[in-house]
């Protein structure tokens, strides 16, 4: 696989991580450059005994943790605001008061996953977001497989009581 | 209240992670606790909804332009020293301001506020009279500083003498014949070239044109500490393990601490300069050897770099500002699956010693 088609296959996952991450614009883009940048090293000696999503992903998530620790601060998972997730969603039902309630809900989920510890923030992220399986976010997160079960339950549970339901 | 299996069933029900047994449990216990179901529902709408958050977050198209580079073969400029930059400049604005504050502030002390004033007397005309305290100087009023900034231009400051730099001495790739002493001088007489007329150099050699150097250095006093820090290449474990080739560079080097040198540029054991050409490389991680091989387009020195290891391996290489020249690039891909075992995951820093070849 060349470099062209990881880049298509994750700029938007990986672009999307970082944003989360870093909560800022101008440092996703940069981050993401980062990230890519090591793929971009990396690839010719990925011999394929990971997944690629897993492989990129583990990349992006050690660039990402690092960077933060480097500066000092924690990962924080939501970065755009509820107002922001609000106006860039797709319309999610068809009656207008319908619309209403999902957004309203979207808006709240946005703003109780910022509020998550780190930990579940990351789990919850790669698995309802980036639709990673339970063994590809143990091996981006290095944790058992039976820790990211318990820790994913106990992160809806928390996210779900954070958002009021 | 929903107990911790239960939630852990719920969970792996909505990624369909359950086997049969698992599942016949989950539907036990929804039959027995209706309120599980709610809950069921509940966690289905809100993975719905971070799904629903990640779709609606879209790259810049900014990010296809930086990439670019990467596309085409080449790596992009470092976003690290972009941010590094524009970090730098703010905080020396910040400093600067801080500075200017405080010395202003030393300069012209606010008298404290004891008491609030006193209440103005009353006066029954309409008319409010002010009048000029005398100033404390028998300077003519015309004269005389009237704020902070006219006093502080006013004042005849100290000012520190800043010696005059050294001049950058810049030496250009060596004919195959040229010994550096010879190279040096020509670039010293073009920096005199509006000064003093040119010349055929006089002979000389590498050592003691470097120990004349030296005798200029001592002149600024800061030169010549800054050189005794400075760590000649050559010192170390690599270059001890590999000969002695790199000691007359190092004798060279502390001599001449008043001349400015091309970074990762090194000489030879006849004293010249390698610009360029074949080149070997060593990793050092935690001060020990881990990687030895060929480092085309890395310049020859040593070099903090940062790899990116996950699994005790080393996935990718970021080699930083260690190209031989602007727009080259230092390629030491062949390190990436190096094993590296007991570091931890995540970029690490480590050391690129390259040494020419030949």
């Amino acid at each position: 696989m060349n470099f062209d088609e990881v880049y298509d296959r994750f700029r938007r996952p990986i672009w999307r991580l970082a944003r989360r991450l870093t909560r800022s614009d101008e440092e996703a883009l940069d981050a993401t450059q980062e990230i890519f940048l090591r793929v971009w090293r990396g690839l010719a000696g990925f011999r394929g005994e990971a997944k690629l999503s897993t492989w990129v992903f583990q990349i992006a998530w050690n660039y990402l943790r690092a960077h933060h620790r480097r500066q000092g601060r924690h990962l924080a998972v939501v970065a755009v605001s509820p107002d922001e997730v609000v106006a860039r969603a797709p319309d999610p039902a068809p009656g207008p008061e319908q619309q209403t309630v999902a957004a309203d809900l979207l808006a709240r989920v946005a703003g109780a996953m910022d509020r998550l510890p780190e930990h579940y923030r990351a789990v919850l992220w790669l698995r309802d977001a980036e639709d990673l399986s339970y063994a590809e976010i143990a091996e981006v997160l290095d944790l058992p497989i039976g820790t990211v079960r318990s820790r994913l339950a106990r992160a809806r549970l928390a996210l779900k009581e954070a958002v009021g339901l | 209240m929903i107990d911790e299996k239960a939630s852990e069933l719920i969970s792996r029900a909505l990624d369909g992670d359950l086997d049969d047994a698992e599942r016949a449990d989950l539907e036990r216990r929804l039959a027995d606790q209706p309120e599980l179901e709610a809950a069921l529902a509940d966690s289905a709408r809100i993975k719905q909804a971070v799904a629903a958050i990640a779709g609606a977050m879209q790259p810049p198209a900014e990010l296809d332009a930086v990439i670019e580079p990467l596309r085409r073969g080449t790596p992009p400029t470092q976003p690290a020293v972009r941010s590094a930059l524009r970090w730098l400049g703010a905080a020396a604005a910040v400093v600067l301001g801080v500075t200017v504050t405080l010395e202003v502030a030393r300069r012209n002390p606010t008298p404290a506020v004891d008491r609030p004033a006193a209440p103005r007397p009353e006066r029954h005309d309409d008319r409010e009279i002010f009048e000029l305290a005398p100033l404390p100087s028998a300077v003519p009023a015309e004269n005389r500083p009237v704020g902070a900034t006219d006093q502080l231009l006013d004042e005849n400051l100290d000012q520190p003498e800043v010696p005059e730099p050294a001049a950058l001495e810049v030496l250009g790739p060596l004919a195959s014949d040229e010994a550096i002493g010879e190279q040096r001088q020509r670039g010293a007489a073009a920096d005199r070239a509006p000064e003093a007329p040119t010349g055929p150099p006089e002979p000389s050699n590498a050592v003691e044109d470097a120990a004349r150097a030296a005798g200029e250095g001592t002149k600024t006093g800061k030169d010549s500490q800054s050189a005794s820090r400075r760590q000649p290449f050559g010192s170390g474990p690599v270059e001890q393990a590999t000969g002695p080739s790199a000691a007359p560079l190092a004798k060279a080097e502390r001599a001449t601490p008043g001349a400015a040198t091309v970074s990762g540029a090194a000489h030879d054991e006849a004293g010249r300069l390698d610009a360029g050409g074949p080149s070997e490389a060593a990793l050092l991680v935690a001060g020990a050897e881990v990687w030895r091989g060929p480092a085309p387009g890395c310049a020859v020195g040593r070099h903090t770099i940062t790899v990116e290891v996950v699994d005790g391996a080393v996935i990718g290489v970021d080699t930083g500002g260690a190209a031989a020249a602007p727009g080259e690039e230092c390629r030491i891909d062949q390190l990436v699956g190096t094993s590296l075992p007991g570091v931890d995951d995540g970029p690490q820093p480590a050391e690129l010693v390259v040494r020419p070849t030949g």
